[in-house]
């Protein structure tokens, strides 16, 4: 991977590491961080790291570091800080149906919403995000949809209670 | 058809989450439109998902690298910056194996020097002792019995001088020694094992014959004046035949009294201790520790090696 290889993927995905990492984690400081480590890391392997597997990469050693960073700040509340990041990265998507939706994500378990951030916001593959998280095809599939039912039922649960 | 109730839950997750195939996707539509019960599970599933929202780093400056981020120094250069780490060897002979070396050197040289003392001491007292049990050779044994009796006795006549012979054959204090005075007296400082009892048992009584008959013919006169004082085996001899001899100083008895005193003189000798026979040529210089023969020439060479190993590693250091 050249130099211009790499400040391309720092203008490809940034953003998107930037954003998966400060919705789980819900920490701006925290997650910039992260970025900073993984791309970091990129720079000092990219003789290693092919520029097709670049984005993987960075996807790999930021969810790595935010589950570190999540051992370290266990007793911290992640639902409030998400809240917090929610008015100021989104200050334009205010909708119910956002908010309602939010609110049931934060109440998944770690993995279900690096499932669902990585699956909606990336598009990644099963395959893909099995890879990133150390996980099997199956098992990302069983997890995820196991997450989908949840915030379904969340969703109708709230909707109700709007109601 | 592979849809039907049972799986359709998967086949919608899959479907919302762009994992099924094409053949798989239009079955699933077929489906909906045979269930619409199905279809609005498919819309509340929809509602699952995030919108991806629009979130910027804005840090992206810290990021970027640049070409001139790549330069690298010249590997002559680096070369010259890198530094190798020295092993400390230890020497062998440090300080305090010095020490230790030295102090057991001289721990040893302490003990062959305390050999050489012990057998030294050994050696003189043997000597002593041989010479008072020396037998006295054949060619002058009237003039050497006349001189070497009272010497034995431990006093001497004032013609041939005053000498003293203690008891313990340890000290030697004479102005004029008779011995020196006797051609074929020949002291012999070397023990000397007595292979051959019955000639010096030969020798002896032929001393103590001529010595009888010199006292014959002193008639008992210098025997009276000596101060015998008997504490070796040969003065004890002598004495014990003189003693014999006293009594009957007539001539009558004279044989009766040397047979007997042969007799004596024998049963004593083959009581006598063998000596060993050293060896004390000035060119051997075997040292004997114990049962172990160390040669002096080895020694020396070993301590030559040594001193130049010490020299060798003090100049080592030096350098």
């Amino acid at each position: 991977m050249t130099v211009q290889d790499y400040n391309n993927c720092v203008d490809q995905y940034s953003d998107g590491v930037y954003r998966f990492i400060v919705k789980n984690i819900g920490h701006e400081a925290d997650a910039q961080d992260i970025v900073q480590t993984a791309f970091e890391k990129l720079w000092v392997n990219r003789e290693k790291v092919e520029s097709f597997k670049a984005k993987s990469y960075l996807f790999t050693i930021a969810y790595h570091l935010m589950i570190d960073q999540i051992r370290k700040d266990k007793k911290e509340s992640i639902t409030n800080n998400f809240e917090e990041i929610k008015g100021q990265a989104h200050p334009n998507t205010n909708s119910e149906l956002k908010q309602i939706l939010l609110r049931a994500i934060n109440e998944l378990n770690p993995t279900q919403k690096s499932l669902v951030l990585l699956k909606d916001y990336e598009g990644y593959s099963y395959q893909e995000i099995g890879e990133i998280m150390n996980l099997s095809e199956s098992q990302v599939k069983v997890y995820l949809h196991r997450a989908r039912q949840i915030l379904k039922g969340k969703l109708i649960h709230l909707e109700k209670m709007s109601a | 058809m592979k849809i039907n109730i049972q799986n359709i839950d998967t086949y919608l997750m899959s479907y919302i989450d762009n994992e099924l195939s094409l053949a798989d996707t239009k079955e699933l539509e077929i489906f909906l439109e045979a269930h619409p019960a199905y279809a609005k599970e498919l819309a509340l599933l929809k509602q699952t998902i995030l919108e991806a929202d629009e979130v910027v780093y804005e840090d992206k400056q810290l990021l970027y690298r640049y070409s001139e981020m790549e330069a690298t120094l010249p590997s002559a250069f680096k070369n010259q910056l890198y530094r190798q780490e020295t092993k400390v060897v230890e020497g062998f002979f440090t300080m305090t194996k010095i020490i230790s070396i030295s102090s057991v050197a001289a721990l040893f040289l302490l003990f062959i020097g305390y050999r050489f003392y012990i057998s030294n001491n050994d050696l003189s007292n043997t000597f002593f002792s041989q010479l008072n049990k020396m037998p006295f050779k054949n060619s002058n044994v009237g003039s050497l019995a006349n001189t070497a009796q009272p010497s034995i006795n431990g006093k001497l006549d004032k013609d041939n001088g005053e000498a003293l012979i203690t008891a313990d054959n340890n000290i030697i204090a004479s102005k004029n020694l008779a011995l020196e005075k006797v051609p074929n007296f020949k002291i012999v400082n070397k023990k000397q094992i007595v292979s051959d009892k019955q000639k010096q048992s030969d020798i002896e009584v032929s001393n103590l014959i001529a010595f009888n008959s010199n006292e014959q013919n002193a008639a008992g006169g210098s025997i009276s004046e000596t101060n015998i004082t008997p504490n070796s085996n040969t003065p004890e001899l002598i004495n014990k035949t003189i003693a014999e001899l006293e009594p009957t100083n007539n001539n009558e008895t004279t044989n009766e009294s040397s047979k007997q005193a042969i007799a004596n003189t024998k049963t004593q000798l083959e009581e006598k201790e063998n000596y060993e026979n050293i060896d004390t040529d000035d060119h051997d210089r075997s040292v004997y520790i114990a049962n172990l023969e160390i040669d002096g020439d080895k020694i020396r060479g070993f301590s030559r090696r040594i001193n130049a190993i010490f020299k060798r590693n003090k100049n080592d250091k030096q350098k």
